[in-house]
């Protein structure tokens, strides 16, 4: 019996030792941190054009030619075609193995890559570009505008799994001219073609590996990038080697050649505390943030540098105009004075976003300061009197109710990192003026199956698109019943968006976005919430990278200390 | 040898009734491939576009149908939804990561028990036995994702004896293998223990020591074989559990198994794949499961009169 | 099913003769009607350690998930009830998460969601698994043969992938991963109770009852389950700790709990990426998690212990 009494003790005391041993850090300076990501937005823009901030963190070491930079991807691609279908893992590789024919710089700048010089028709129905001439595909064949053409005729045909296939059936026909000239001409002026064709999914592929790919699976598309693929360890990494014939590199960098990196690999580590601990550990030179937390306690480590960028994204709390109560403009406004975005993105974010007005996000043409006066801000008195309005009795300790029916319903979200705590912050917020609210976490399909089919109260959600056309699409009522989750439906706001659709002028086009932009939020089926900040991490091993369009880490100019 | 054959005819209907269950249990799941492809921004009619490429505007019955008709007649499981590449190309590929995870991962757990419930067992009432039995109490308890963070943060971040990430060598594949191994090791040092002190005390073992044989061939000789039975039994459901990939362990280590093919697959709802790597671990599974029994009757001629 | 005439005279002078004629030794009708009895009255003195320290870790985290309204101080999910993120204090013992909420607040009621998940999910796996485990092994034959490939096509499937579907399917919330869990705990009660059945099969007590003419249904249910219940109490607690570390990393995984619930499982899924930063959002859960079902495991191993000790050896028919 008496090993007994023992085994009972010594478990007790391993548990007691073991919840002792807990290691006690101490607390962060908090407030500070906080106050510092909050000021990052002007950080941004500014370190975008000017390399100080680059050169600034000299690591002691002498950066050389050559070396290998590693960097951390959380999945990997399917396979590489940028016309196929899309996810994380293909949008970080695509750049360096494809080139396209516009890029955009961080200010939203047109700049010419594989096409020199383009020519707008008066009526906007042709565009004609001049294409750069000595380029070559990684095959060795050269640019033509023929493969221009092929590549997007291939789209039109196989690239249904593209986000942008939309824009590109928008094409309505490609003229080859001479070896260099290509034209595009299309039935409706396309404002958007811009956006489209600068993604790296419309990069220009080689003809003779588009023959080859057409009746061999296992072979590779080719393009005109500054890497070429190398070796590909299937579910573990992705290796990139230099591109010693690249010499026709875009303004973005300042380096127009061929990289000063040897080897570009991608390690796959698909969960981020592991991809943290990698970095740390000397194992990955870059990786992306998305944890407030690691995020602040990255900052402490001088030997890691970090660089932030706004992207083509908004996070909103969206309202089923079509289900009442939410289709009463005013419960929408009501429930929309409740949200606390100052809360949600201390608490819930650690500072990193930026606080959203409009529909919008900052970086988008048609974006416009002055939308903020209609910004529905924090007010939950206001809230509770519109209510009143509105019909309801009740109060913030009772439920509120109107016709017998009691204000409550379900918040739908993906299961996508911070929405768990950003959907118990609105929960609780809600709950603070009387709404009850249950959260229901479903895997991004399901949500997208719920809200088309209607099947929600509110909407915690997010769209990721570089261009305006993001309202046509997402608050448009021809898209009522598919992407337009809210059913909003308001005949002036789609007059506008359908003419700013085919706006080419880019002010004009604005204009109009902007005059959208205040009925909206006027109608308030969304409130915005806050726009997402994606933040690169870099050892110090690594110099003269930077964060360009959309976060993506131009290379050109990189080197890694040996 | 009929009972070999009896048992893999009935097998394959197992196989048969399992790819149907997953086949209609992922059909019931809201969202297709086509949602989960063509994302937020795509216009009902590029879904339409899509759900005809992929075929899936079929009957469900004629898919299920037509997947099968491949598996049987050209030992071809179809292609991926999400990127087109064969599916047994994509299993292939996983499957000796997870085979040699699994392998190590039991190995490690029937030395560790195996060890320590011997120990314990000879040294019964000492303070070594109280510490074996203490870790084994823990070792069972202790949920995987925490202790998988735990040696992490101990030996790859603080220690740094071991890398975190990836498969490159046999150092990568520590780690992994002793987050799997502590639950089973701690469940076979348990049973290896109790195994070993019930028959220790036994007549024939009594009789056995009267009759001049010293204590090692004691142990060794006749009570191992008796013992053994039920560690088989556990070892063996362990590997054919772990031969169907280890998700959680996978996503924490970055190792590039089966669980993790399979569980994006379910996410992005890519019917092939999905089917695919269930009937992969479920024939593994089986397999497993069959060698285990037949070892059974060679250990313990009783029991296996029984199973059959 | 009728009973037979002869059931209406003195059972146990019917059983005599009936077995004198067949020639069994009559104290066999003895076992038919005591049938495991415990042989052992003073069953105190039996106790081991294991049942002791078990019982009261398992009674501590009953007491935990009944109290814990009165024991806290903060509700779980009140969003600021402190500073975001701080260490283990006086006023929070358990610090506080990225929210401000109270991190021993939300343990204590993770508990309580904990007893939710391994009463109801072993509830579940036992009743879906004891019938047929008991009609298979009783019976045998055919019946037998079936529900045992049933049961093969059940634990074939890989664990994760079924509950990942049948979650995917229900909704993921936490009676739905509850109800996965219970599905995926059937089969180690239907093997279970399938064993047993076909050993209890053979105890005297029970040739004796059917030789007496009892119907199948009351000796199963009055003579082979009585015995059983000893062995299935002890895999019920051990499957419970079971249940509550599947709950848990389902909800790890984002399958189970809907925020804000404090389930341990989601718990430690959001302190998980803060393990360097503030490892007391992780290390609690997890340590509570680990406690409560060494507690289980120790309990059951000194229910079995005592039972052991206290329970008659059964004669066999071998």
């Amino acid at each position: 019996m008496s090993h007994r009494i023992r085994l009972a003790l010594v478990l007790i005391v391993l548990v007691i030792v073991a919840a002792g041993c807990a290691p006690k850090v101490q607390p962060d300076a908090q407030p500070t941190q906080v106050a510092d990501a909050t000021t990052a937005p002007a950080i941004t823009t500014a370190s975008a054009s000017d390399m100080p901030e680059a050169t600034a963190v000299a690591s002691s070491a002498t950066p050389v030619s050559g070396g290998t930079l590693v960097r951390a991807m959380t999945s990997e691609p399917a396979t590489i075609d940028p016309q196929g279908a899309p996810s994380s893992g293909l949008s970080l590789v695509l750049p360096y193995l494809f080139d396209t024919l516009v890029v955009r710089d961080v200010d939203n700048r047109l700049l010419p890559a594989l096409a020199e010089k383009w020519e707008v028709a008066s009526d906007g129905k042709t565009i004609s570009m001049t294409l750069r001439s000595g380029v070559t595909f990684h095959d060795g064949s050269p640019l033509t505008a023929d493969a221009v053409r092929l590549t997007f005729e291939r789209f039109k045909q196989k690239g249904v799994k593209s986000p942008i296939y939309g824009g590109i059936q928008q094409i309505a026909g490609i003229e080859v001219g001479d070896d260099l000239t290509v034209r595009f001409s299309f039935k409706e002026p396309a404002a958007n073609f811009w956006s489209t064709i600068s993604m790296p999914y419309a990069g220009i592929l080689s003809p003779a590996s588009m023959e080859k790919a057409a009746t061999d699976e296992q072979a590779q598309l080719v393009g005109t990038g500054p890497f070429i693929l190398g070796e590909w360890q299937a579910g573990q990494s992705i290796t990139l080697l230099r591109n010693e014939a690249y010499a026709w590199g875009s303004e973005l960098t300042e380096n127009r050649g061929a990289p000063h990196l040897e080897q570009f690999v991608f390690k796959v580590i698909p969960d981020a505390a592991t991809q943290l601990a990698a970095l740390q550990a000397g194992e990955v030179d870059v990786i992306f943030i998305n944890n407030p937390d690691h995020l602040a306690k990255l900052k402490q480590e001088s030997s890691i540098r970090l660089e932030e960028a706004v992207l083509n994204s908004l996070i909103y709390l969206g309202f089923n105009t079509a289900k009442a109560p939410f289709d009463d403009p005013k419960v929408r406004q009501a429930l929309s004075y409740a949200v606390n975005k100052d809360e949600i993105l201390e608490l819930a974010l650690g500072g990193v976003g930026i606080r959203a007005f409009a529909p919008l996000p900052p970086t988008l043409p048609g974006f416009d300061a002055s939308l903020a006066q209609h910004e529905l801000v924090y007010d939950p008195a206001r809230a509770q009197a519109l209510l009143a309005e509105a019909g309801f009795t009740g109060g913030s300790d009772a439920a509120w109710t109107r016709e017998g029916q009691a204000l409550t319903g379900v918040l739908l979200t993906s299961n996508r990192a911070p929405n768990d705590a950003i959907a118990s912050l609105l929960q609780s917020q809600l709950k603070a003026i009387g709404v009850p609210v249950e959260i229901q976490q479903l895997d991004s399909k399901a949500v997208m199956e719920a809200t088309t089919a209607g099947k929600f109260d509110l909407l915690l959600w997010r769209y990721d698109w570089n261009d305006p056309d993001a309202l046509n699409i997402y608050l448009g009522s021809d898209r009522v019943g598919s992407t337009n989750r809210v059913a909003y439906s308001n005949p002036t706001v789609d007059a506008l968006l359908a003419q700013g659709a085919r706006e080419l002028d880019e002010a004009g086009r604005s204009g109009l976005y902007v005059e959208a932009q205040k009925l909206i939020l006027a109608d308030a089926p969304w409130q915005p919430l806050y726009v997402p900040l994606d933040v690169v991490a870099m050892s110090a091993r690594v110099d003269g990278a930077r964060v360009g369009y959309m976060g993506r880490l131009l290379l050109n100019d990189a080197r890694v200390a040996r | 040898m009929i009972y070999v054959a009896r048992r893999a005819a009935s097998s394959l209907l197992v196989l048969l009734a399992v790819s149907l269950i997953a086949f209609l249990a992922l059909g019931s799941a809201p969202g297709d491939a086509a949602t989960a492809l063509a994302g937020d921004s795509a216009s009902a009619a590029q879904l339409a576009d899509l759900r005809a490429d992929l075929g899936l505007d079929r009957a469900p019955l004629a898919r299920y149908g037509a997947f099968l008709e491949g598996l049987v007649t050209r030992w071809d499981l179809g292609s991926s939804l999400v990127g087109g590449r064969p599916v047994i190309e994509l299993v292939l590929e996983r499957l000796p990561y997870t085979i040699g995870l699994a392998l190590a991962a039991v190995t490690l757990a029937a030395a560790l028990g195996g060890l320590g419930g011997t120990l314990a067992a000879l040294r019964s009432g000492t303070l070594l036995d109280t510490m074996v039995m203490a870790g084994a109490a823990l070792g069972v308890a202790i949920p995987t994702f925490w202790s998988g963070l735990l040696l992490i943060l101990l030996f790859s971040l603080h220690l740094r004896w071991l890398p975190v990430t990836g498969a490159d060598g046999p150092a990568h594949l520590i780690l992994p293998a002793v987050t799997l191994a502590l639950p089973t090791a701690a469940a076979v040092a348990r049973l290896v223990r109790s195994g070993l002190l019930d028959v220790l005390g036994t007549d024939y073992v009594r009789t056995a020591h009267a009759k001049g044989l010293t204590p090692h061939r004691v142990v060794v000789g006749h009570v191992l074989r008796n013992g053994l039975v039920p560690v088989t039994s556990v070892l063996g459901l362990q590997l054919g559990h772990l031969l169907g990939g280890a998700f959680i362990v996978e996503t924490i280590f970055g190792w590039p198994g089966l669980g993790r093919l399979a569980v994006q697959a379910i996410f992005d709802r890519d019917e092939p794949v999905v089917l695919g790597a269930v009937l992969v671990a479920a024939t593994m599974y089986l397999l497993v499961n069959l060698l285990v029994d037949v070892a059974h009757g060679w250990l313990d001629p009783r029991v296996g009169r029984e199973a059959i | 099913m009728a009973l037979p005439t002869l059931m209406i005279s003195s059972a146990r002078t019917r059983c005599a003769r009936l077995l004198a004629v067949r020639g069994v030794r009559p104290d066999v009708c003895e076992d038919a009607y005591d049938g495991g009895r415990r042989c052992e009255r003073r069953w105190f003195r039996h106790t081991s350690m294991s049942l002791i320290v078990g019982g009261l870790i398992v009674a501590l985290f009953l007491f935990t998930a009944v109290a814990a309204p009165v024991v806290t101080s903060f509700a779980p999910d009140q969003v600021r009830a402190g500073p975001r993120l701080a260490p283990p204090s006086q006023t929070h013992p358990f610090g506080t998460d990225t929210l401000g909420r109270d991190m021993f607040s939300r343990v204590l009621f993770g508990a309580a969601i904990a007893v939710r998940a391994a009463v109801v999910g072993m509830g579940i796996a036992a009743l879906l698994g004891i019938p047929p485990g008991l009609l298979a092994g009783y019976r045998g034959g055919w019946l037998d043969r079936l529900l045992s490939r049933l049961i093969d096509v059940w634990l074939a499937f890989p664990g994760l992938l079924l509950a990942l579907v049948v979650v995917a399917r229900l909704g993921p919330t936490l009676t739905n991963a509850i109800i996965a869990v219970g599905l995926l705990g059937a089969p180690g009660f239907y093997r279970l109770a399938r064993g047993l059945a076909l050993s209890a099969r053979r105890m005297a007590y029970v040739e004796a009852a059917t030789a007496v003419g009892c119907s199948e249904g009351r000796v199963l249910v009055r003579h082979i389950l009585p015995n059983l219940t000893s062995s299935l109490v002890v895999f019920a607690t051990m499957r419970a700790g079971t249940a509550i570390l599947a709950v848990g990393g389902l909800s790890f995984v984002g399958l189970g709990a809907q925020p804000p619930s404090p389930e341990w499982g989601a718990l430690l899924a959001a302190g998980r990426s803060h393990m360097d930063t503030a490892p007391w959002l992780a290390v609690y859960p997890g340590l509570s998690m680990t406690f409560t079902v060494v507690g289980l495991n120790l309990l059951g191993d000194g229910l079995r212990d005592l039972w052991n000790d206290i329970s008659c050896p059964q004669k066999r028919y071998d």
